[in-house]
Order: C-alpha cells, then structure tokens, then sequence
C-alpha cells in the first residue's frame, strides 16, 4: 500500500512537473482550421510606409452558452531600435483592437 | 488585409511601437489611439499570447466591454461648421485623411465634411498642441 502511494506521489509529480513546463495554453480559445492567412501589411512610417509581416487568422471563443468568431489580424516588424536584440520581432497584438471592435457593437 | 482595420483609422510605426489612430465608430469630434510595443521572439509566440489575453478576456467579451482602453483626444479650435455636415439630419463628421510622425510630434490630417482640412498635432504623449486650417484643395 505505502508503496502504491508513493508510485502515485511520483507520477503526480511527474505529470505536475511536465505540466508547469509547458507555456499555458489557452483552453477556451481555438483557431478555426484553415483560416490563417500570412501576407504583409502596410503601415506608416515616418514620411511613407513601410510592409510590415501580418497574419490573419478566426478565432472561436467559447463563452459561458455560446461561441463569438473574431477575426484577428496580427502585424510584426522589426528593424529600428530592434536590429540590436537579433532575435526580437515587434509583435503588435491588433488583433485585440479587432475584437475592440466587434464587442463595442454590442455595447 | 487592410480590410480588416476599422473606418476612418491608420496605423503608424515608429522605431519601437505601434501606433493605432482612430475616429472611432462615428466620427465626431475627437480621435483615439492606442499604442502596442509587445515584443515577442516571433510572430507565432506573439499569437500565442494574444490568444492566451483572449482566453483572460472571456468575461469582458461576454459583457461586450471595451478590450482596450483607447486614450481620447479632442479636437480644439475647431468648430461646428467644420466638424460636422450643415444640412443633414444624421451626424456627419470629418475623415481622418492622414497621421504622420514629424519630429516628437503626430501630425493628424481631419478632411471637413464641408470641405477644407484640419491639421490636428499632438505631442509625443498625445497632447494637444495646436490645430491649424488648411486651405481647400
């Protein structure tokens, strides 16, 4: 029996331990298949523009008794001040202004 | 992909953020902004974590609040005939034309429903500074 529960104390550590390593992962939120959609985007820089990557993506949300789509649209640059930190991308999550924006609708 | 950015807004990049101006969803008398300078090491990680706010927002969604907060900006030193269609029933108001970054400043473009321009700048914080009339086209 004592050694019953330690298995069990074990592979509840283990399976704790594998679980806190993993990056959270969001359990009411999937992307619809099939819908992401790389390209580039122009924004304003300076006196002119300048492309920038954009992703686009559906997302569903699961709310307490239904579903609400949105369209997400992600941009990310990186050059300027970034150049110094090689591997940082500028990642703008305007996505949120999106569902800003689908949501203000119901208010 | 543009299409997916609301009405009567633009958005500009400067070395280290993103910045979103917007008339908002009737274009009154005033513009919002907000800025965004989340790094990620990827676009793929900065997705994940726009999803994961998604997933911490579900309450605000299903109460259909705001998911930003946006800082409003009025526009001063102008006045109604500029701001808004003479002889409509319905609120008409100015197009948000342009946004540039001059200096430490924004340089905000209004086109007048009635005609005529409106440079609106504001300062790095996005105070108001000054409005200048521009003539018409």
């Amino acid at each position: 029996m004592l050694r019953q529960l330690a298995l069990f104390f074990n592979l509840t550590t283990i399976f704790l331990g594998t679980a806190s390593a993993l990056p959270p992962q969001p359990l009411h939120v999937k992307v619809v298949p099939g819908s992401v959609k790389s390209g580039t985007f122009e924004v304003g820089k300076g006196a002119g523009k300048v492309p920038v990557e954009a992703r686009e993506l559906e997302v569903q949300i699961e709310l307490s008794n239904r579903y609400r789509c949105f369209t997400i649209l992600v941009l990310s640059c990186s050059g300027g001040v970034l150049t110094r930190q090689k591997l940082s991308l500028l990642a703008a999550s305007l996505a949120c202004l999106r569902c800003s924006l689908t949501t203000a609708s119901f208010v | 992909m543009s299409a997916l950015l609301p009405h009567d807004s633009v958005i500009c990049l400067t070395d280290s953020k993103f910045v979103l101006f917007w008339n908002g969803w009737v274009s009154t008398g005033h513009i919002l902004i907000r800025e965004s300078a989340e790094r990620y090491s990827s676009l793929d990680k900065g997705l994940a974590r726009v999803l994961l706010a998604l997933e911490g927002w579900r309450g605000d969604i299903e109460a259909g609040k705001f998911l930003h907060e946006y800082k409003e900006v009025q526009f001063q030193g102008l006045d109604r005939d500029f701001l808004f269609a003479r002889n409509v029933a319905n609120r008409v108001g100015p197009r948000l034309s342009d946004v540039k970054r001059v200096g430490n400043e924004w340089h905000i473009v209004e086109d007048g429903p009635n005609g005529g321009s409106a440079l609106i700048v504001l300062d790095d914080k996005y105070d108001f500074i000054r409005t200048t009339l521009l003539p018409f086209k």
